[in-house]
């Protein structure tokens, strides 16, 4: 069975109806693309799997279990993390002590054993720093670590929001616009972080990106919603020759007849 | 100076180093945000196993063994790995292209490469069919590799672990193969960074890199307790001198950075007593300082533009081996509590005793700066031919025109024609497969250097310049365009600087701009400007540099004042060829280059054309037109 089954998703904003009955599923250990116009959904599918929103009907299950009624945060405990398309980083902190944020799920001491330290709360934080601290090697980010985020440039920022992401040590990591604003090298690069988690960590990653040739490069199977409806699902070569999605890139779509009425 | 049998090579002084100082820790390494150690027993136990691994890969002795990387713990394992069985190491500089890479390990004939990251594996599986000789190429860091299916890898763990079956199978074997070492035996060959033409391989035996460790060593002594940073291309030979040669004939510990980027963090951290690097590095530390200045606050600005001068005036007593009047020694303890301490621990030099610089000349006023703040810089000459060193500062007669005194045991002399010529132990065996360039380059035992230059009153070596660049002249005296280049590039605005005038009527230059300086300089002042091409055209810029020009003129005889400059429209880069790996300038491929640049330099023209397509490290190129504005200092012909 697929890791994450998104069954007949619908999500409305008042009269908008975001997310029409969208379903697909994601097969554990691949990199699955979630691809579309602006304003198609994209995000608020990847909303509706953190928790953010609570589609008004169908189901999300992860692995077997249905996420709709969990908040973000038991979601997190679930196994799912994700980064977002507008850094959402404590700017006034340093690398480190975000990436240490990342671990506060996996933690299990309390103010009392916290607050003492010495003992358990030592060896606690020490094992903590100890994954964050290979998250910073596989992520090149040594440089920066006790760099305060706020000053770092966009793309090392992304990088970093990355960062905490792995930290959660996630099954699945949902990913918005990770190459977003960058320049080439850095593009590769993250290009290359994401193949080495994938591979390497052996995490399934769901990403929205706009970067055609990242997509068909990177992913096993790409998704394409147009306003709020899935008008393609398969391999990239398919999804490439697919007309509908043609016309929806060429702006020939026109508002699909069935949507539902305001 | 003689070598102990038992100690004439660098496999044998690990044994006794394994032996003596057993548990004292050798090498440290940044991993994981923490410095974690290597002793000396461990250090034998990793070059053991890799070496044995070797061996049972079929390395024969005399083979060489290529490694190309970044500084790493596994880089000098690899070398003493290859030296215990009778072979050499071949080091290569980490940023050297697909082609660079090439030519070297086919010119040594390497059979085995040792590469650290996917990126060196790279290069090197890239060129592979060009180098049939190689056998294997062993990757110390398996990031990135795990699909790479060439029958020729292997991993270093791998091949440790096969070391290790054969140490216990034959636990003696490695010792014997050690033991089997002697001091005439090929120990490295340093491939030179050319600034023409080919890269030549200059062999060095265990004796030449020995004795000058324990020749230096005698004028520069360091001690067992001492920490060394090595954070500059084991491929260059100030490197091995220091991390090999020095560290296993006294004992000290090696530090090596997480990563390049985090070098100076990581100096700061260990606050080394021993410090060697090329000018490059010291240049771009007191520029940092003057950056920050810039950007202090008025306060600051004030203490340090008051306290300054106190260490210069200080300094300069020294310099003229004077003593130090009472009151200016009080002065300057009071400058050292309130300045220039927290300076030395902002650069991370609070504790260097030995500090030096190599490779190429260091301005005066760099000199005057490290020395002003307490930091006893000292210049060493020498070539890779040498293994490194001829000549250094003494301590307590730093004289920064000159080079210093020959070091013990070597000799040095100025042939009729000007050039300098040393003869001593450490003078090398001989370029590979060139005989030659060898035998151009020692002639009845000497060294001959190419470098011009002079002993002043004191035996004192002063060096002008490579003897094939230096000018005469109207008035006949010999200049040195790489001296005026020096004073150039302290400004912190110059990045670079090309002085042209052999056989022309006066003195010229292209200078490339400090993007980051210069650019913040532009944002004060509000002026706008979006990439380096068009920043360094900005008349503001000129004329700023102008003003730069002229402050260093005023410090030049008359005949020897740049007349004309301009600004280029890319930095000088190594990738274009432009700068050796060393970043020392290739003068002659930068005259043929933009010759066009320079006729318009010695024409009446106030600017020139460019229309020409640059090459950016990935690959892609971009075509550049613009108009190269030639500003003239107004200066009257001589």
């Amino acid at each position: 069975m697929a890791q994450l089954v998104v069954d007949k998703v619908l999500l409305r904003f008042g009269g908008v109806t975001a997310l029409h009955n969208v379903s697909f599923e994601i097969e554990q250990g691949t990199i699955q693309a979630l691809i579309g116009p602006n304003g198609a959904g994209k995000t608020s599918m990847l909303n509706c799997i953190s928790g953010v929103y609570r589609p008004q009907r169908g189901s999300i299950r992860f692995e077997g279990r249905d996420l709709n009624r969990l908040a973000p945060h038991r979601r997190t405990q679930l196994g799912l993390a994700r980064t977002f398309q507008n850094i959402a980083l404590f700017k006034g902190m340093t690398v480190l002590d975000n990436l240490l944020i990342g671990r506060h799920c996996h933690q299990r001491e309390g103010i009392l054993r916290g607050g003492l330290y010495y003992g358990w709360g030592e060896r606690e934080e020490i094992a903590q720093r100890k994954i964050v601290e290979e998250i910073i090697d596989f992520l090149e980010i040594q440089s920066i670590r006790k760099k305060v985020v706020g000053t770092l440039a966009y793309g090392l920022q992304k990088r970093v929001e990355l960062a905490r992401a792995l930290a959660l040590e996630p099954k699945l990591l949902l990913l918005d616009e990770p190459m977003a604003g960058m320049n080439a090298e850095e593009k590769e690069d993250m290009a290359r972080f994401i193949i080495d988690i994938n591979e390497g960590r052996e995490i399934t990653i769901l990403m929205i990106e706009h970067d055609m040739g990242v997509v068909m490069d990177l992913s096993h199977r790409v998704c394409v919603l147009s306003f709020g409806e899935k008008i393609a699902d398969g391999v990239p070569e398919e999804v490439q020759q697919n007309q509908a999605v043609q016309s929806a890139y060429l702006g020939e779509a026109t508002v699909p007849l069935k949507s539902a009425p305001a | 100076m003689e070598l102990r049998d038992s100690q004439d090579t660098f496999p044998k002084l690990l044994v006794e180093n394994a032996k003596r100082l057993g548990n004292k820790v050798a090498l440290r390494e940044k991993e994981f945000g923490i410095w974690q150690f290597f002793t000396w027993n461990e250090y034998q136990e990793r070059v053991r196993d890799f070496s044995l691994g070797l061996l049972e890969l079929g390395m024969q002795p005399g083979d060489k063994v290529a490694i190309i990387g970044d500084n790493r713990p596994e880089w000098i394992f690899s070398e003493l790995a290859a030296q215990s069985l009778g072979g050499a190491a071949v080091g290569l500089y980490q940023d050297s292209n697909l082609n660079e890479v090439a030519y070297v390990i086919d010119h040594c004939d390497a059979a085995f490469v040792v590469a650290e990251d996917q990126e060196q594996v790279d290069k090197v599986l890239g060129m592979i069919e060009k180098l049939p000789k190689v056998k294997r190429v062993i990757y110390a860091d398996p990031r990135g590799l795990r699909d790479y299916k060439h029958p020729a890898l292997a991993s270093f763990e791998s091949v440790a672990e096969s070391g290790r079956k054969l140490l216990q199978a034959n636990p003696g074997l490695w010792l014997e193969n050690v033991r089997r070492g002697s001091g005439e035996d090929l120990a490295l060959i340093a491939y030179t960074s050319g600034t023409t033409g080919f890269p030549k391989g200059a062999m060095l035996s265990f004796r030449n890199l020995l004795t000058m460790a324990l020749c230096l060593h005698q004028v520069d002594p360091k001690a067992g307790e001492d920490e060394f940073v090595s954070f500059l291309p084991l491929a260059w030979i100030g490197e091995q001198m220091m991390s090999l040669s020095s560290a296993l004939s006294i004992g000290f510990t090696v530090n090596f950075p997480e990563e390049p980027e985090t070098a100076m963090e990581n100096i700061r951290e260990i606050g080394p007593q021993v410090m060697f690097a090329p000018p490059r590095i010291w240049e771009n530390l007191a520029s940092a300082v003057q950056v920050k200045m810039m950007d202090a606050s008025r306060f600051k600005r004030l203490v340090f533009d008051a306290l300054m001068p106190i260490g210069y005036k200080v300094a300069e007593y020294r310099f003229k081996r004077q003593s130090v009047p009472p009151q200016w020694r009080i002065l300057n303890k009071l400058a050292q509590l309130a300045l220039f301490r927290a300076l030395k621990d902002r650069l991370g030099l609070s504790f260097v005793r030995s500090g030096s610089t190599g490779g190429a000349a260091l301005g005066p006023d760099v000199f005057r700066f490290f020395h002003g703040i307490g930091v006893p810089l000292k210049q060493i000459y020498g070539q890779t031919e040498i293994s490194g060193i001829s000549c250094i500062h003494r301590e307590g007669d730093v004289q920064f025109g000159t080079v210093g005194l020959p070091i013990p045991g070597t000799e040095v002399m100025i042939s009729e024609s000007g050039e300098i010529l040393s003869r001593s132990k450490s003078v090398f065996c001989g370029y590979y497969k060139n005989e030659r360039a060898t035998a151009e380059a020692i002639v009845d035992g000497w060294l001959h250097s190419g470098d011009a230059g002079y002993l002043d009153q004191d035996g004192h070596l002063v060096v002008i310049d490579r003897l094939k660049d230096v000018l005469r002249l109207a008035d006949g005296a010999q200049f040195s365009p790489q001296f005026i280049e020096n004073r150039l590039k302290f400004s912190p605005y110059i990045k670079e600087a090309v002085v042209f005038g052999k056989e022309r009527p006066y003195l010229t230059a292209i200078l490339c701009i400090d993007m980051g300086i210069v650019g913040k300089w532009a944002e004060k002042r509000k002026i706008s400007y979006t990439t380096y091409t068009d920043l360094s055209s900005k008349p503001e810029v000129y004329e700023l540099l102008a003003q730069e020009v002229e402050s260093v003129n005023q410090s030049l005889p008359s005949a020897a004042r740049i007349r004309k400059f301009v600004l280029l429209y890319k930095e000088l880069d190594a990738d274009d060829e432009e700068l050796t790996r060393t970043r020392k300038v290739r003068r002659r491929f930068v005259e043929e280059r933009y010759s066009e640049i320079i006729a318009a330099l010695y024409a009446d023209r106030p600017e020139v054309a460019i229309d020409t397509t640059i090459r950016f490290q990935d690959g892609r190129t971009a075509r550049i037109q613009t108009k190269l504005g030639v500003r003239s200092m107004g200066l009257e012909a001589p």
